[in-house]
């Protein structure tokens, strides 16, 4: 069986070079992300035109220039350090909630089955459908743009897989045995759902959730591209990236240096959750794929 | 199997009617069309005038009562923006957008299975090294940068491509790829993931005891044990082209579905979003039932009741 | 060392794709013949004669496929004939035009006074809903005497009809009145030929022109968003001409020109909230913006730093007038004054702007907003699309709005200031937050004048804005970037963003 509480086996980790690559990579841009940018977001949004697209690598102008300087003469280093909290608050926080609302939902939607699961799957597919970018302009409008705002847009939108993929392996897990002993025990249907189904589909929420973080970033970038992202001087990576393209000739570190960001963090949560699900129970490997999206009454 | 359909069109009807109330309202969330639509300077007649013309002069519920009294004969009024009937543009822009996205999945599917695949059969080996982390490489790389580094380079630097565009086989290059880009990595980590589980099942093991040759069993079993998840996230990947067509559209102004309903959104043309997000909750809903039929064809086991 | 690592990154990128571009088998197509393509930013909402108001119908249809009884002629500013030969003021509402003769529509019908009266009439029409109606704020009458004699009566004494007559694009009697149409009919070098929504427009030459023809054959208009594809495009060869195209991807040498519209870029602020209640505070804002520097090195050939709001072409200009310079200590010591009288300087404050208000504009607006906080004011930048834009430029202005910080980019390509300070300055007017009753008799006044004496009464209510109310904060004088593909020659014009005439442009090779 697989660690129910989700427990990391730390001492795996040695046995993986890029999974070792990943994790340090993210352990340390968590605690840039964390510490930094209390101390340099004033810096790092200060505005200097002499220096306009400063060369990086250039050694005049201290360390904050190392990384040279963008459009508006602001030091690349310290906009990526603060680049680097909103991207990791905003993936963080939509993964977190979007994770936690549909597998919350799922298992419930599962568990219950009839006419709340009916209604539940509708309303998924309803969110599925409805295309984010006009979800994103509705609520932007409306409630300003911010990071609050952005982060409801995308977990909104991002909810629905976890649901169904909660809600399929719930539906297999609520024939098995142990629950049917639970339930002859006397076991409330609440401490069922919680002592003895949702450990046992956490791991694969796990799984998708640290896939998702990948995609929340580049979702963001996607809106900060169609000029529906946050407002400066909020500045994400993908704001970024966004906001450099026009420079990819004549000054490519501008959108270079946040596109690596991007890659490089959504590439080490791809390379952990791999990792996570290689050193799992093997019957559990994949197991999610092909389950959460059969349709209701399908079972075999 | 005919009880199923039915039940699964039933909610799709439901799906789609949800759709179509949440966008209703969420279209008049982004404010009134009127100041686009009207000169500086236009007298307070006129604005009157103009809301009057396009009903929005009417309480939101009567809009809406008479909304879906339109959508139940399938008339979803005129755009104000393109000045013809809504649902006539919208059908106009989904052929182009649902052959980028046959396309695109086909092409994704194509290079993801085999690639998966011998990352499962090589697994740990240096290709499955090398096939994963480009896999995951290519599904971390932002599509617009993609899209406008490819434009820069292979069409303006080297002239290979067009820079947009549809006129040309080659001008479909770009777009395809840059649609590519974050299926083709998803979908070889599925295959590759599925088939490394079915190569460790037992019913592989047996096989592979009773001398069946590993290639054999690779395609005959691990593959098909991969179809389920494959088709799962691929049918996923295909509803979601029609939010990466809108960055495909806007670079390459390459016409479709997505490009349109951009426009209808920043023109207000309320109508027409309607239109356009009806013809696409029904392409949506209608992937899905395919995606489940196809399960039964790929999956004996799964038995449709 | 740029170029080598771009290049280092386009082949690292290239690699999947050279392969699928070899198996394609086609290069970039290349603007062969005199079958010209032009790259447009967005696409003509509407293709009716009478919606010619728009900057983006405009640059197709007009001295294309329609033509207007007067022009203005882009060198001197002057208002020179075009459909109509001569013209002259009966009485101070009526003016009579003498029409050219042998003009036919595309569709073969004659053109004179009464198809001419037709189509004035039907820009009028208040149910017909036509942007153009904005430049006709009189209620006025056209009739036709005879064939050839065009008689226009409005309903109060207007100095400048002939130059207004010239935004009344002329659409053949075939033009249904009810309604807008979609496949103009006029007298233009080139006619309408076909229109895919959401991808192009195609003119075809007009054999049967009455005046020089144009060299190109067909011309196809294409539209696409991203600006450096649409340079691109007319760096490979794709397009003829790409307008307009951003500074960053202009090129050094003759391809890219540069052309002047007479469009100004300044900030309107919202007199009527705190802070800027007071005129000090709106002043401090003026000098807090050191427009030198940031228009030099973020605008460079797209702009220079400017005071007043309508170009040197305009009326209303006054020569020599130059504004407060960049004071920043000044400023604070406005803002203190200001404070100590109990004005709110702190109140917050949105920077109102929109993406495409230019290209870069974003990064011009947030170099101002660093500028004015660093004074002491606290702002907000709010980026909104299009038609949010517009609630906040337009009255009547939501009650419960912040203060704001507007940005905006005017044309004047009349010349004349009455299509700019009634509007942005006048009690009543739809883009004002100016209630000065000085101004508003001078510009009523000016309405009634003509000639010098009009330039004069304009310029006074300018002085007054610029010396007393200060509720603008102009920054830049605009200019724009096309750029020639291979083979093309064309020299633009200060009309050249609303009226790119076809039959300027020259086909050098192939």
């Amino acid at each position: 069986m697989t660690t129910p509480s989700g427990g990391i086996p730390w001492r795996l980790l040695r046995g993986s070079a890029s999974a070792v690559a990943g994790a340090s990579w993210l352990a340390v841009l968590i605690l840039v992300a964390a510490v930094l940018p209390v101390f340099v977001t004033e810096a790092a949004n200060h505005q200097d035109l002499a220096l306009r697209f400063e060369e990086p690598f250039g050694t005049g102008h201290g360390i904050a220039y190392v990384l040279g300087a963008d459009s508006l003469g602001r030091p690349m280093l310290l906009q990526l350090i603060v680049g680097a909290r909103t991207s990791l608050v905003v993936a963080g926080l939509t993964v977190a909630i979007s994770a936690l609302a549909g597998f919350a939902i799922g298992v419930l939607s599962g568990y219950a089955g009839g006419w709340l699961d009916t209604v539940l799957m509708r309303l998924a597919d309803i969110l599925h459908t409805v295309p984010s970018l006009l979800l994103a302009l509705a609520v932007l409008y409306v409630l300003e743009p911010s990071i609050t705002n952005l982060v409801l847009v995308l977990a909104i939108t991002r909810m629905p897989v976890y649901l169904r993929t909660a809600r399929a392996q719930t539906l297999e897990l609520r024939e098995r045995v142990f629950v049917e002993s639970s339930r002859s025990l006397g076991a409330t249907n609440a401490r069922i759902m919680t002592r003895d189904i949702a450990p046992l589909v956490a791991p694969t929420i796990r799984t998708l959730a640290m896939l998702e973080v990948a995609n929340v970033i580049l979702a963001a970038a996607s809106l900060s591209f169609l000029g529906i992202g946050l407002q400066r001087p909020d500045v994400d990576w993908g704001m970024m990236v966004a906001d450099g393209r026009s420079y990819l000739a004549s000054a490519w570190w501008v959108t270079v240096l946040p596109g690596l960001a991007v890659l490089a963090t959504a590439l080490s949560a791809s390379i952990l959750s791999n990792w996570l699900r290689a050193v799992e129970d093997p019957t559990q490997r994949g197991a999610f794929l092909s389950r959460s999206r059969r349709p209701a009454g399908a079972k075999a | 199997m005919l009880t199923f359909l039915l039940r699964r069109l039933v909610t799709s009807v439901v799906t789609v009617v949800g759709v179509v109330v949440i966008v209703f309202f969420l279209a008049r969330l982004t404010g009134s069309p009127a100041n686009l639509y009207l000169p500086e300077g236009a007298s307070p007649e006129r604005y009157e005038q103009f809301n009057r013309e396009h009903g929005f002069d009417l309480p939101l519920w009567e809009q809406f009562v008479r909304f879906l009294g339109g959508v139940l004969r399938l008339d979803f009024g005129d755009s104000i923006w393109q000045q013809r009937p809504a649902l006539e543009a919208a059908a106009e822009a989904m052929p182009p957008t649902l052959l980028l996205a046959l396309i695109a999945m086909t092409g994704s599917l194509a290079v993801a299975v085999p690639l998966g695949a011998a990352a499962a059969r090589r697994r740990f080996r240096l290709a499955d090294r090398v096939i994963t982390l480009s896999s995951l490489t290519t599904a971390s790389i932002p599509d617009f940068w993609f899209a406008l580094v490819g434009v820069l380079f292979l069409s303006i630097q080297l002239g290979l491509l067009p820079t947009s565009g549809d006129a040309t086989v080659a001008s479909w290059v770009l777009p395809v790829a840059t649609l590519m880009l974050a299926p083709v990595g998803v979908l070889t980590q599925v295959t590759r993931g599925a088939m490394i589980d079915a190569l460790g099942s037992g019913y592989v093991q047996n096989a592979r005891a009773r001398g069946l040759s590993p290639s054999r069993l690779v395609y005959r079993h691990a593959l098909r044990n991969a179809a389920l998840p494959l088709l799962t996230v691929a049918g996923d990947r295909a509803a979601g082209m029609v939010n990466g067509a809108i960055i495909v559209g806007t670079v390459f102004a390459f016409p479709g579905i997505g490009t349109l309903i951009v426009g209808a959104v920043l023109n207000r043309d309320f109508a027409l979003i309607q239109a356009s997000i009806f013809i696409v909750g029904v392409a949506v809903v209608l992937l899905n039932i395919l995606v489940d039929l196809t399960y039964a064809l790929a999956d004996p086991r799964v038995r449709i009741s | 060392m740029t170029t080598r690592t771009s290049r280092r990154i386009a082949a690292f990128a290239a690699v999947p794709l050279v392969f699928l571009a070899a198996c394609s088998g086609q290069g970039p197509g290349t603007a062969a013949g005199t079958d010209l393509t032009i790259a447009l930013a967005v696409e003509p909402v509407s293709l009716d004669p009478c919606d010619t108001q728009d900057a983006t119908n405009a640059v197709v249809l007009r001295t294309n496929v329609t033509e207007s009884l007067t022009r203005i002629d882009p060198e001197t500013g002057e208002v020179v004939p075009f459909l109509a030969e001569s013209w002259e003021q009966v009485d101070p509402s009526t003016w009579r035009f003498t029409l050219r003769q042998g003009v036919r529509f595309h569709d073969g019908t004659p053109f004179d006074a009464a198809a001419a009266a037709a189509s004035i009439n039907r820009v009028l029409d208040p149910e017909l809903n036509c942007q153009n109606l904005d430049q006709f704020p009189y209620p006025l009458t056209a009739t036709a005497l005879d064939a050839a004699t065009l008689q226009v009566v409005s309903e109060s004494p207007d100095s400048i009809l002939p130059l207004r007559i010239s935004y009344a694009d002329i659409g053949a009697p075939a033009t249904p009145a009810g309604e807008k149409t979609s496949s103009p009919v006029g007298t233009g070098p080139y006619r309408f030929a076909e229109r895919v929504q959401g991808q192009s427009v195609t003119l075809t030459r007009n054999d049967d022109y009455w005046g020089q023809a144009g060299q190109a054959t067909s011309v196809r208009y294409v539209y696409r968003e991203e600006p450096s594809v649409r340079a691109g495009m007319a760096r490979t060869g794709e397009a003829s001409i790409a307008v307009p195209v951003s500074v960053q991807d202009a090129t050094d040498d003759d391809r890219t020109r540069e052309y002047q519209d007479n469009r100004v870029f300044f900030l309107r602020t919202s007199t009527e909230k705190a802070p800027f209640t007071d005129p000090r505070v709106r002043r401090a804002a003026q000098q807090a913006i050191d427009k030198q520097t940031i228009v030099g090195s973020l605008m460079e050939r797209t702009g220079t730093p400017f005071d007043q709001i309508v170009a040197s072409t305009v009326n209303g200009h006054i020569d020599g007038f130059t504004g407060p310079a960049f004071d920043p200590a000044a400023a604070e010591q406005l803002l203190r004054a200001a404070e100590a009288d109990g004005v709110d300087v702190r109140a917050p404050i949105d920077l109102v702007t929109r993406p495409d208000l230019f290209p870069g504009s974003d990064e011009v607006i947030q170099a101002i907003h660093q500028n004015l906080q660093s004074v002491g004011f606290t702002v907000n930048i709010l980026s909104l699309d299009t038609d949010a834009w517009l609630q906040l430029l337009r009255s009547p202005f939501p009650p419960d709005q912040k203060a704001t910080i507007i940005a905006i980019s005017h044309d004047n390509i009349s010349g004349d200031a009455s299509f700019s300070f009634p509007k942005y300055m006048a009690g009543d007017g739809s883009n004002s937050t100016i209630r000065n009753p000085e101004i508003d008799a001078l510009l009523a006044e000016a309405e009634q004048a003509g000639g010098a004496e009009r330039a004069a009464l304009y310029q006074r209510a300018a002085e007054i804005e610029y010396r007393d109310v200060n509720a603008f904060l102009p920054i830049a004088l605009q200019s724009k970037l096309l750029m020639l593909g291979p083979g093309i020659e064309y020299q633009p014009n200060s009309l050249t963003g609303v009226e790119l005439s076809v039959a300027d442009i020259a086909i050098t090779t192939g």
